[in-house]
């Protein structure tokens, strides 16, 4: 059996077992779903909201960068969330998860703090049917840790502090992992990029003998039971990507970087989805 | 000897002639006959030559002209110079003091074409160069200033350089040929580079990506994009460590979240801010300066260290800005707002983040308010500048650097060096025509001055508060901010004292990349054609597409993405700095925008503002005089 013959069996494989784990449904409480989101303006800032099988979702409000990350109209979003105790925020029933975006509060709804935003993949390819922006309804009353002007914050008026020095590394060194995670069917690791940091300062500390990147291919479980599962190449993008990202970040010039991908998905459970889209960094002294 | 008696008697002729013209255009009798281009010009020359004036070579050669500084002229920079740009006068302010240009390797011809750095960075456009300029010069020239050199200077080198068409993307937009190689294997940093996307040429009124020597199919394949050059000035700003001295540079990593590592200064192995040019190629002013002296002065063997430093060091303490407005304030006379001016550039930290009420991008103009609030438009006003931010103790951006080295030399009385005759003018739609400088007092000020500054200060009202649908913009609405994003032109524009961004500063717009480029369409009933060249770029399966074109997108220049190879970065440009800007039209890196009101025109309808025609007058009045 040549190469690409075994790759075809292990695609089906994978097709199998994912097929099989999507004999179930995720917990009641979530709401995980594809779909076009909306943009509902406010008085101040804009809220996103998004339909799903006859009910309204709030998903979050706009923010600064660096929080949580809203949708995108031109594309649908995968949610990945649980329904949140209280009252519908912008029209919606909030959805929330155990991510936050941020150790800052993103804002509040008629005076109560916003929840936790759900977990918003933005979907790879163009869909130009996700287009609708919903005008001003005066009757939700937001208020954003960031208004739709300049920042009003006191922090905003200091640059960030320096990262504080990697903490010293003192033998004997053992292997250590280092974990990033990802959005749907992306292979940028924008949130956790930090650990790459981390994993090169641990090499260069030890002037490790082998780095080893695996990268993995996941799968969401949907409300509705089926599986949706990220595009067939995505493992091997994210290791190649992060691959460059060490190299830029200047590994050692006697650490081995080796490369591994799995394109087999993850089980889906519909609950830690959006944690094992990830990658791993193996730093071997 | 021989040689410096001559030059001494050459001196002596010019400054006789000088005064015997100077006597006989005083004669003259009406101020209004002076103001002809002809009797202007005759003014300056003879004024120019009565004071000995400093720019003025001692050899046998003629004068150059005082709006440009030939290289290799010699003659001293002034500490602060200024020069009349259409808008009131720009100011190039030299912060270590006046500068002999003899010898001194940003003035000299070092290659082969005779151009200097100068050549394309000249002061009287505030150290980058309008169109008229480029116009002006080659009606004075017939076309031979080695500014139309053909390697770049013309639409292809290939074609007869003695003709006018064979130049027409510089003399009509002041863009000049940018070569670079294509398909590229290695970034900058020399690490591997596969493109993620084809090319395919759609047009090419130029010749050049057709060319047998220079096209894409070459033998040395490069493709052949047209952009304006960028000023050298205010660079303390654009060309910095981004760990120390750029807003979220806190580590190696791109603020704006693409998880994109930062170009190294190779020297130092800092991570830099990648905000020099408009493709974000060279991290550093030494590797820029390196580059365009072998792109663009054609040197033959590469310049020394001690050449390249020198260039860098003169550079570094060049700072410039619209100095006086067309109302006659002068924004160096006390009371004058924060930011304008060039000695304010000098004088303000770098680093500081302008999207916010504690440290407004450009300070404030509530100086020029006459404080009944009158004068600002109709309904709704957001939170006014003034509210939080004129007397805030804690802002740094107004603590002067005293222990600046360039802050020892106090601001002498500017150098008049030049009047542009075809940038003169004055502002129709609000009857300005005093050019008296006047205190910078609202109860002292004539009408029509307070009116012009009540409109700087409602157009930069707009700029910092009044939102709109940022919409489709890659790097900007991808980095957390969501699409469509409702925010301001601050948001983008959020540098403090230069209105750029204050991350590595690239985004597609849409200046580049259809469909809002704005090209014109071929129709055979018109005579306007497409001038810039058309590409298709065909982004392949498994690449990330551009978030808001996708996977083919028509684009005039792919921007950032011929240096990184990716389909998102199609169309990127790295944003331009907004001083100076009155003495430079046309705008943006393809000079699509002929003027400032070309500039809110685009933006208006881009992202569809419904600006009314008083913002958008305010918006350009804000814009000239930065």
């Amino acid at each position: 059996m040549n190469r690409s013959n075994v790759l075809k069996w292990l695609w089906l494989l994978g097709v199998a077992s994912a097929t099989c784990a999507a004999a179930s449904h995720p917990p009641t409480d979530r709401r995980n779903f594809i779909t076009c989101p909306i943009i509902q303006d406010t008085e101040t800032v804009p809220c996103w909201v998004a339909d799903y099988a006859g009910e309204r979702y709030f998903l979050g409000i706009q923010t600064d960068s660096g929080g949580w990350s809203p949708p995108w109209l031109g594309h649908k979003v995968l949610v990945e969330g649980r329904i949140a105790p209280g009252p519908r925020i912008c029209g919606g029933i909030p959805l929330t998860s155990q991510y936050p975006a941020s150790n800052l509060p993103s804002g509040t709804a008629d005076g109560a703090p916003l929840p936790n935003s759900p977990v918003a993949s933005v979907m790879r390819e163009l869909d130009p049917s996700c287009n609708t922006l919903l005008p001003t309804n005066p009757q939700y009353h937001i208020v954003g840790r960031r208004g739709p002007g300049p920042n009003t914050a006191e922090s905003a008026l200091h640059r960030p502090p320096p990262p504080p020095p990697p903490p010293a590394v003192t033998p004997p060194y053992s292997p250590r992992t280092f974990k990033l995670t990802y959005d749907f069917d992306s292979e940028l690791a924008s949130r956790t990029i930090g650990a790459a940091l981390k994993a090169v300062q641990y090499a260069q500390a030890t002037q490790a003998r082998r780095i080893t990147i695996t990268a993995y291919r996941s799968a969401t479980l949907l409300s509705d039971g089926t599986l949706a599962i990220e595009i067939e190449n995505i493992a091997q993008l994210r290791a190649e990507e992060l691959g460059s990202t060490l190299h830029r970040l200047k590994i050692p010039p006697t650490t081995q970087l080796l490369l591994h991908w799995n394109t087999k998905p993850l089980p889906a459970d519909g609950v830690t989805d959006p944690e094992r889209r990830h990658a791993e960094i193996l730093v071997t002294p | 000897m021989r040689a410096k008696r001559s030059q001494l008697g050459l001196q002596k002729i010019w400054l006789l002639a000088g005064l015997t013209l100077l006597r006989a255009n005083m004669t003259r009798k009406a101020l209004s006959a002076m103001k002809t281009p002809d009797a202007l010009a005759c003014m300056r020359l003879s004024a120019l030559c009565a004071m000995g004036f400093i720019a003025v070579p001692a050899t046998a050669d003629p004068p150059q002209p005082d709006y440009w500084i030939a290289a290799g002229q010699g003659g001293t920079a002034p500490h602060l110079a200024r020069y009349e740009d259409g808008q009131g006068e720009v100011e190039v302010l030299l912060a270590s003091g006046p500068v002999n240009m003899k010898d001194h390797p940003f003035f000299t011809p070092l290659g082969e074409n005779g151009r200097a750095c100068v050549t394309c960075h000249q002061p009287s456009s505030g150290m980058g160069l309008s169109v008229e300029t480029i116009r002006k010069r080659w009606q004075e020239t017939q076309g031979r200033d080695p500014l139309f050199a053909a390697i770049d200077g013309s639409n292809c080198p290939s074609l007869a350089q003695e003709k006018p068409d064979s130049h027409s993307l510089l003399l009509n937009r002041g863009l000049f040929r940018v070569s670079l190689p294509w398909p590229r294997t290695t970034g900058p940093d020399g690490t591997p580079v596969n493109p993620e996307f084809t090319i395919e040429l759609v047009r090419d009124p130029t010749g050049c990506n057709t060319d047998p020597q220079y096209g894409l199919h070459s033998p040395d394949p490069h493709i052949s994009i047209f952009r304006r050059p960028r000023i050298a000035a205010n660079l303390k700003y654009l060309a910095v460590d981004a760990g120390a001295e750029m807003y979220g540079g806190v580590g190696p990593f791109n603020a704006k979240r693409l998880a994109m590592v930062l170009d190294r200064d190779p020297e130092t192995g800092r991570y830099m801010s990648m905000n020099i040019m408009s493709d974000a190629r060279d991290p550093t002013l030494k590797i820029q300066a390196a580059e365009a002296a072998r792109d663009h002065l054609q040197v033959r063997t590469a310049l020394t260290d001690a050449q390249l430093q020198q260039i860098v060091t003169f550079e570094s303490q060049i700072y410039a800005a619209q100095g006086v407005d067309t109302a006659g304030d002068d924004f160096s006379a006390p009371g004058a707002p924060p930011a304008l001016g060039a000695h304010n550039l000098r004088d303000s930290p770098t680093g500081v983040l302008g999207d916010s009420f504690g440290n407004p991008a450009f300070k404030t103009f509530d100086a020029w308010l006459s404080g009944s609030g009158s004068a600002r438009p109709s309904g709704p006003v957001p939170a006014r500048l003034s509210d939080s931010t004129a007397a805030r103790p804690s802002d740094s951006a107004s603590a002067p650097l005293s222990n600046s080295p360039s802050a020892r030399l106090s601001d002498p009385a500017p150098t008049r060096l030049a009047d542009s005759a075809s940038m003169s003018g004055s502002r129709p739609d609000l009857n300005v025509d005093t050019k008296a400088h006047a205190p910078n007092t609202p109860s002292a000020t004539p009408p029509a001055q307070q009116a012009l500054r009540e409109s700087v200060a409602r157009g930069y009202d707009i700029f910092f508060n009044r939102p709109f649908w940022i919409r489709d913009v890659s790097h900007i609405n991808t980095v957390g901010f969501g699409n469509p994003a409702k925010r301001t032109c601050v948001t983008c524009h959020n540098l403090q004292m230069v209105g750029t961004d204050a991350s590595a500063g690239w985004g597609d717009l849409g200046t580049t990349n259809e469909p809002w480029a704005g090209e014109p369409l071929y129709s055979p009933r018109s005579a306007i054609k497409p001038e810039l060249p058309l590409f298709k770029v065909v982004c392949n399966p498994q690449a990330r597409p551009h978030p808001f074109l996708g996977r083919v997108i028509y684009t005039h220049d792919p921007g950032r993405a011929l240096i990184s190879g990716k389909c998102y970065d199609v169309g990127s440009i790295v944003m331009g700095q907004l001083r100076a800007l009155a003495a430079r039209p046309p705008y943006f890196s393809n000079g699509s925008a002929e003027d400032l009101r070309a500039v809110v025109d685009f933006y208006d309808r881009r992202f569809n503002m419904a600006l009314t025609q008083q913002e958008k007058t305010d918006l350009v009045n804000f814009m000239s005089v930065l």
